[in-house]
């Protein structure tokens, strides 16, 4: 059986991933592009070529939409390296039959690379309701490659391009063309011409090799530089180009040969299509109208967006709750079947509540992305950036930022996955980089103990609306600043197509929130697993048999059932006092002297590095309570005597700035690409919040006391 | 000389040039944006920020300072 790997480019928005998705039968793959966070996906499906009787097995990969081959975006980077340096047999080109002109501006640049092509004319029956009428024959005869007409809505034309996809592999040579202005079509003659008097052997057409040296291509230089030829080629090139530069009045190559392709494109759109313009509004304008009118444009996004995340966080509360029964059972069960030794507790309290806490995400995660896989394909995501680009530009963001930024207030991890449709390098590290200001759920149960300790009941939901909102202030005043200091040079301009609006389809969508689940629970679920046998180690070693020993002892001789759990209560204490956890706690007290916080409020801190649910019950097993949550009043009293206003502020503050979670920092680490922005992040969270906390524990100590 | 941001809503007008870097030039010529090109503005955001323009077929957003480097003259509607 032969192999067939095809590269699927298109520009964005023309129906890629829908038409793969309308090929049956194929077994689809999903991962990432080597290095950088751009989504790949491949097929696989046999065919059987029923007049040869010969079986392939052809590979499609579907490249990330670009506009063109400038490496604008990292999407276009990596087509642009994918079609020019990977191994792959032909290119199926995608171009949306709506937007003839455009799309055909990539079609000859993929020409260009002189590879063996067939185009999938995609969204014929839009095009046919929008009266506009294609010769794709025509179309075919004036490009050299085969042109299927195709439709994913209603599987049109899938056959027909599985079958030009062998016949065009099965030829031996492309017969693509270009057809440039007369001045470079004749140098180009000139070139070939030279080539054939010499006989010059070559893989590729001597068309391409000579428009590859007027285009002043580096490998082809290089790669005739050691020929013999190449002394007598010189001044050949050297007298095209000068005829070209005289011509044109410039001697930029890239923008001779980018007015070259325009002119290409609309030459041979203007020729093969035919539109009748209607009078009335498209679909698309009439809902724009609504969408992004200037006064209820905002108002209708941001009931939406409540819409999305009472689904997300309520409903998805619903199996979240079943998933922590059920991992608190098989952590049960797994004490059972191990012991209440060090083994059972290292796979009951380590490994399973370390994965539990990975799979609870899960259903938030599933929800959130299918909102957002489904704002992204109905086209309404473009419209959002476009309604709130002009405030988030004022702090260096971008307009997408927003929906990143609003899901950290329920959880980072699913926020920072959700920064990826920021396509935009720059504007993307800055969203991730400030998401953590946006006070997630975990948080919540923080907030509540001390505002309910230090205020009175109806005080209490004011002071915990302020820190929210105190959260985003400073999240977007930061921005400010890394804007600035950091990502400091010239704005990224932003230019952005709005894409038709259409109806989603389910597999698509299904497609999307599969692959997003996927890639969460295999990245982050080997990472935090790691995690929290680290965390478990830390507060459970070193063992102190001795001090457990003694404890027992009193503990049997206790007389009451309550002066044994106060025993109970002790000891754990005293043990996590000791161990590694405790240890760093106190050595790292110093650090946290300065903001007014003893041993016992550092311990707590440090281990809600790990999750932000475990500062609570850190501090309940330091204040010798056992087992406590929140609505704890036991707790509450112990705070309330032990820890002063100022300093309850100041834990307050360094708790909304520094680093969420483990996992979320197991996924920041993926999305912004390298282990060293977690670094940067680190140092940047920490010293903000050090430096924050501080002066409210100055202030506070000058009005307070 | 006046440029995008200078229309308004409705207005229809033609790309004369553009005063960009090479990139930018290049990224606005992949959105059909080059001079001689006849669009027309579906859109502005909420002051101005940002505009949305029909070019060809298909809907484009710009920012505000990118409508500041394209030169335009306005096409009047035949009566």
């Amino acid at each position: 059986m032969q192999k067939i790997v095809v590269a699927l480019a298109g520009q964005p928005n023309v129906g890629k991933s829908s038409l793969i998705n309308a090929i049956s039968d194929a077994k689809l793959k999903v991962g990432n592009f080597s290095g950088v966070t751009v989504d790949k996906t491949e097929i696989e499906f046999k065919y059987c070529d029923e007049v040869s009787c010969q079986d392939y097995d052809i590979h499609i990969i579907d490249l990330p939409g670009a506009y063109s081959l400038n490496e604008y975006t990292i999407e276009e980077k990596v087509t642009k390296k994918f079609i020019e340096h990977e191994d792959y047999n032909l290119i199926v080109n995608v171009i949306d039959a709506t937007n003839l002109e455009r799309n055909l501006l990539l079609t000859a640049e993929l020409l260009e690379t002189g590879k063996k092509m067939v185009i999938a004319l995609n969204m014929m029956d839009e095009a046919e309701k929008e009266n506009i009428h294609i010769d794709s024959k025509q179309l075919s005869d004036i490009l050299g490659v085969p042109v299927i007409e195709t439709s994913a809505s209603d599987k049109r034309g899938i056959e027909a391009l599985k079958h030009a996809i062998v016949e065009v592999f099965q030829k031996p040579k492309t017969g693509s063309k270009i057809l440039y202005s007369d001045v470079i079509e004749e140098e180009i003659s000139t070139i070939v011409n030279f080539f054939q008097e010499k006989k010059f052997p070559c893989l590729i057409p001597h068309e391409k090799v000579a428009v590859k040296l007027l285009k002043e291509d580096k490998e082809i230089y290089k790669k005739l530089h050691d020929e013999p030829i190449w002394i007598e080629l010189l001044p050949i090139i050297r007298a095209s180009l000068q005829h070209i530069y005289i011509h044109y009045g410039t001697k930029d190559l890239d923008e001779i040969f980018e007015d070259e392709r325009l002119a290409f494109a609309r030459g041979a759109a203007r020729e093969v299509q035919q539109i009748e313009h209607k009078k009335e509004k498209t679909i698309t304008e009439k809902i724009d109208d609504i969408l992004i009118n200037k006064y209820f444009g905002i108002p209708i996004f941001l009931f939406l967006m409540w819409g999305l995340f009472q689904l997300t966080f309520e409903l998805g509360a619903i199996p979240m709750d079943y998933i922590d029964m059920f991992f608190t059972a098989l952590g049960d069960s797994a004490k059972n079947i191990f012991g209440q030794g060090e083994l059972g507790s290292l796979i009951s309290d380590g490994m399973i509540s370390g994965v539990g806490a990975v799979i609870m995400f899960l259903p938030n995660i599933l929800i959130l992305f299918l909102g957002i896989a489904l704002l992204e394909t109905t086209g309404y995501m473009s419209r959002v950036s476009f309604l709130l680009d002009g405030f988030f530009h004022k702090f260096g963001l971008h307009g997408k930022s927003f929906i990143p930024l609003v899901t950290g207030f329920g959880c980072s991890v699913p926020a920072y996955m959700a920064a990826r449709t920021l396509k935009n390098e720059k504007d993307r590290l800055l969203t991730l980089f400030i998401i953590g200001f946006m006070s997630c759920g975990a948080r919540l149960p923080i907030y509540v103990l001390f505002t309910s300790a230090f205020f009175a009941k109806d005080v209490a939901g004011n002071m915990l609306f302020l820190i929210y909102i105190a959260g985003a202030l400073l999240g977007l005043g930061a921005a400010k600043v890394l804007n600035i200091l950091v990502f400091k040079g010239e704005d990224e301009p932003f230019v952005m197509e709005m894409p038709k609006y259409r109806l989603p389809s389910f597999k698509l969508l299904w497609h999307t929130v599969y692959s997003q689940a996927k890639m969460y629970l295999q990245k982050a679920g080997t990472f935090i697993l790691a995690a929290s046998v680290l965390v478990w180690f830390a507060s459970n070693y070193p063992k102190y048999p001795q001090l457990q020993q003694e404890y027992q002892n009193k503990i049997e001789q206790a007389k009451t059932k309550t002066q044994k759990t106060e025993l109970e209560n002790q000891l754990e204490s005293k043990l996590l006092e000791n161990s590694y956890l405790g240890q760093i706690g106190k050595a790292t007290e110093p650090f946290f002297a300065p903001l007014g916080l003893d041993w016992k409020l550092s311990v707590a801190l440090e281990a809600g590095l790990a999750a932000k649910e475990v500062v609570v019950s850190t501090l309940g097993v330091l204040y010798s309570l056992g087992s406590v949550d929140e609505t704890s009043n036991t707790l509450k009293t112990q705070i309330q005597k032990n820890i002063p206003l100022p300093t309850a502020i100041s834990f307050i503050v360094f708790v909304m700035i520094y680093l969420p979670c483990f996992a979320a920092s197991a996924v920041f680490t993926r999305e912004a690409g390298g282990v060293k922005y977690l670094v940067y992040l680190f140092i940047f969270t920490t010293s903000t919040a050090w430096v924050l906390s501080f002066i409210a524990y100055k202030i506070a100590g000058v009005f307070l006391t | 000389m006046i440029n995008i941001y200078h229309l308004n809503k409705g207005d229809r007008g033609q790309i004369v040039g553009i005063n960009a870097g090479k990139t930018l030039k290049a990224r606005m010529k992949s959105f059909g944006i080059y001079p001689g090109v006849e669009f027309e503005i579906k859109a502005f955001s909420l002051g101005k920020n940002n505009v949305e323009l029909q070019v060809g077929n298909s809907l484009v957003a710009l920012r505000k300072g990118e409508m500041d480097k394209i030169e335009v003259q306005r096409i009047e509607d035949e009566v």
